[in-house]
């Protein structure tokens, strides 16, 4: 005899998964999305154009993850550096890459960013930077510069809530030397979570930053870095001409609603950018607060 | 979660107020060094590059706009270097580039002369500056008080275990089957609606504004701190951090024994020993003789040097819709002007004020931290 509570005990299985696993309902819907998104560009853009908006999405995603890598790499190794300077009582230079660390945190990451930029936009003139990947490669270093402090502050706050720990002294009783229990045991074996999360935060974070530097790039600085030397990203698409108006026209359709469905296909190139853009940040940022929500950290 | 600023909460208020004196004197000192070195450069750079063809234009008496004068040159040139043909005509390539730069050169036409750093610029910067100064603290505030009424109204509808209608409409599907479940449409409508509120919030803001450009003057100073408050995921970001630490605060020890010893601890609106809906706007005074007022007070100590986090974030907000939508007049957008034209000295003096702006409100939070801390007895 069939059971016919099965497939309702099934769904509420699966639905009691996704309350715990916010994070990866939320990966699973942006994934979703984009491939709704590729699906519809496909059948609806003309190829040029699509050529150009793949092109954007994959150097800012790319862009992003070198942020995320970079920013990674700079918050371990100088939140390494604080803890030994402070386990060591080295007082001054503890201070002092503190005090740079805190003048960091006080730019203003769009300031920073325009700085910087103004800095590669002089090495491209130059021919220092010849290829598209060292260009992405030294855009997301400028970026993680102005990110990679929150890395530092959640390492360092990790390794001081574990030395609380008697684990702690137990291993360095046991002759573990101190930079493994921090790396092996408190960061890798207890804190991965935390250091996903705070990865996937940065990830929206530099998307961001990525869009909207390009996007004020190539609108207000245009005489000397423009699309042409710089390599496009969703921010850069963004502000093209043909994108603009089609995003004008989201405001006609206020006054003149029959025009929403023209979005679809005859504005299709602004609207998917902006769409692209606005989903990514928001699904990132719900996965972020799932796993926050998974592991409750 | 982690808190930068936490380090710096037990120090004396001098010695955080001088931290910020010697951060803002040190980036000073870098600025105006690298203000030297952009200018020096600058300058550098056109004498050498016009130095070969500089000493022909400035020959007397040659107006190089005379095609009798132009092959003059050419015929005394060839006479007196004896170079081959494609030599002259690449030097009277070079005169004629030269020529048309400086033409095509805005530092020529009226009113588009290079400025550099002087106290009539100074004296031009400063309304600009007072009025990003405005603006800025408008947004601040505004963005706190916005943050922390949805912060507490998310945390007290999670106290009440209410579902978002999205979930409950999937509820609905699952408990009623999918054609009864699917006749809640009110649910349906109301998921719609939160999740066009929450693209706006994460919209960055130039996408916003250029979706209503054609139906109003996003030039305007309101729509400016509107923008700033609910685009670029500022709220969301600011919220979700109260609300955090709202949650961490709720699940420890001391929570559970003042219910056990008899406080108030019901969050539902509709019932006599419930909570308040005022909270939302005013939470202290919203909640006396309720758990939530000692859960608020403890996650607002927290949350208060977050704010420095945000102040940095919400510079970025301005920075970049003043810059995106080109609002003339505006401090950034004059930032972006002297970068376009190259005077760097102007552009590293904006920043440079950007900076003490940033430095002054973290100063003011650090103080406003400091007398909070002081009111409980082991602050020291």
């Amino acid at each position: 005899m069939r059971d016919n509570r099965a497939p309702q005990a099934r769904r509420m299985a699966l639905s009691g998964f996704l309350e715990e696993k916010k994070d990866l309902l939320w990966a699973g819907l942006w994934l979703f999305g984009i491939s709704c998104t590729a699906a519809w560009l496909e059948l609806f853009l003309n190829a040029p154009a699509r050529a150009r908006v793949e092109a954007a999405f994959a150097n800012t995603l790319l862009g992003a993850l070198l942020v995320v890598f970079a920013a990674l790499l700079l918050g371990w190794g100088i939140a390494l550096a604080l803890v030994t300077l402070e386990r060591r009582h080295q007082r001054t230079p503890y201070l002092a890459l503190t005090f740079a660390l805190n003048i960091l945190r006080s730019v203003p990451q769009m300031v920073g960013m325009l700085v910087g930029y103004a800095l590669i936009t002089a090495l491209i003139l130059r021919d220092a930077l010849p290829s598209t990947l060292a260009q992405i490669m030294m855009t997301s270093l400028i970026t993680a510069l102005f990110v990679f402090q929150e890395v530092v502050d959640l390492i360092r706050e990790r390794v001081k809530h574990y030395e609380q720990l008697e684990f702690v002294n137990a291993l360095l009783v046991c002759g573990i030397p101190p930079l493994v229990i921090i790396n092996r045991e408190i960061l890798l074996k207890n804190s991965m979570s935390h250091l996903i999360q705070k990865s996937v935060a940065l990830f929206g974070r530099a998307i961001f930053l990525i869009c909207s530097i390009d996007f004020i790039i190539s609108v207000g600085l245009s005489t000397d870095v423009s699309l042409s030397n710089l390599p496009a990203t969703l921010g850069s698409m963004l502000a093209s001409l043909d994108s603009k108006q089609d995003i004008l026209v989201i405001g006609s359709v206020l006054s003149e609603p029959g025009m929403f469905g023209s979005l679809f296909f005859e504005h299709l190139q602004g609207v998917s950018v902006a769409f692209l853009i606005v989903f990514t940040l928001f699904c990132v940022h719900r996965i972020s607060t799932g796993l926050t929500d998974r592991y409750r950290l | 979660m982690s808190s930068p600023y936490t380090d710096a909460a037990p120090a004396s208020l001098r010695a955080i107020l001088g931290e910020h004196l010697a951060s803002v004197l040190v980036v000073a000192c870098a600025l105006v060094v690298l203000g030297v070195v952009v200018s020096g450069k600058g300058d550098d750079r056109r004498l050498h590059t016009d130095s070969r063809i500089e000493r022909y234009l400035s020959l007397d008496g040659v107006d190089w706009s005379m095609p009798l004068h132009r092959e003059l040159f050419r015929d005394s040139y060839r006479a007196i270097n004896a170079d081959r043909e494609q030599v002259v005509d690449s030097v009277m390539g070079s005169i004629q580039d030269a020529l048309q730069a400086e033409m095509a050169d805005p530092a020529r036409k009226l009113g588009g002369e290079k400025k550099s750093l002087s106290w009539k610029v100074l004296g031009e910067l400063v309304p600009m500056y007072l009025g990003f100064l405005v603006v800025f603290l408008v947004v601040l505030v505004l963005t706190y008080a916005a943050a922390r009424a949805i912060a507490v109204w998310k945390f007290i509808v999670w106290k009440q275990g209410r579902a978002s209608p999205f979930r409950q409409f999937l509820r609905g599907c699952e408990t009623l089957g999918f054609v009864r479940g699917m006749m809640r449409l009110d649910l349906l409508g109301k998921a719609l609606l939160h999740g066009v509120v929450s693209f706006l919030l994460f919209s960055p803001a130039y996408v916003i504004a250029y979706s209503l450009r054609t139906r109003l003057d996003t030039e305007n100073v309101l729509f400016l701190v509107l923008l700033a408050v609910v685009s670029n995921g500022v709220l969301v970001h600011y919220a979700h951090r109260l609300f955090t630490l709202l949650v961490s605060e709720s699940r420890k020890g001391y929570v559970d024994s003042a219910l056990v010893k008899g406080v108030r601890g019901e969050y539902r609106w509709d019932v006599n020993n419930g909570i308040s809906p005022f909270v939302i706007l005013r939470p202290l005074l919203r909640s006396q003789g309720h758990v939530f007022r000692e859960i608020y007070r403890n996650a607002r100590l927290q949350f208060i040097p977050s704010t420095k986090e945000h102040v940095t974030f919400i510079v970025t907000g301005l920075v970049i819709i003043e810059m995106a939508l080109n609002i003339k007049g505006h401090l950034c957008y004059a930032l972006l002007q002297h970068i376009l034209f190259k005077e760097f000295d102007i552009a590293i003096a904006i920043v440079l004020l950007i900076f003490v702006a940033v430095k002054l409100v973290e100063a003011g939070v650090d103080v406003w931290h400091y007398r909070e801390l002081r009111k409980y007895d082991n602050a020291g």
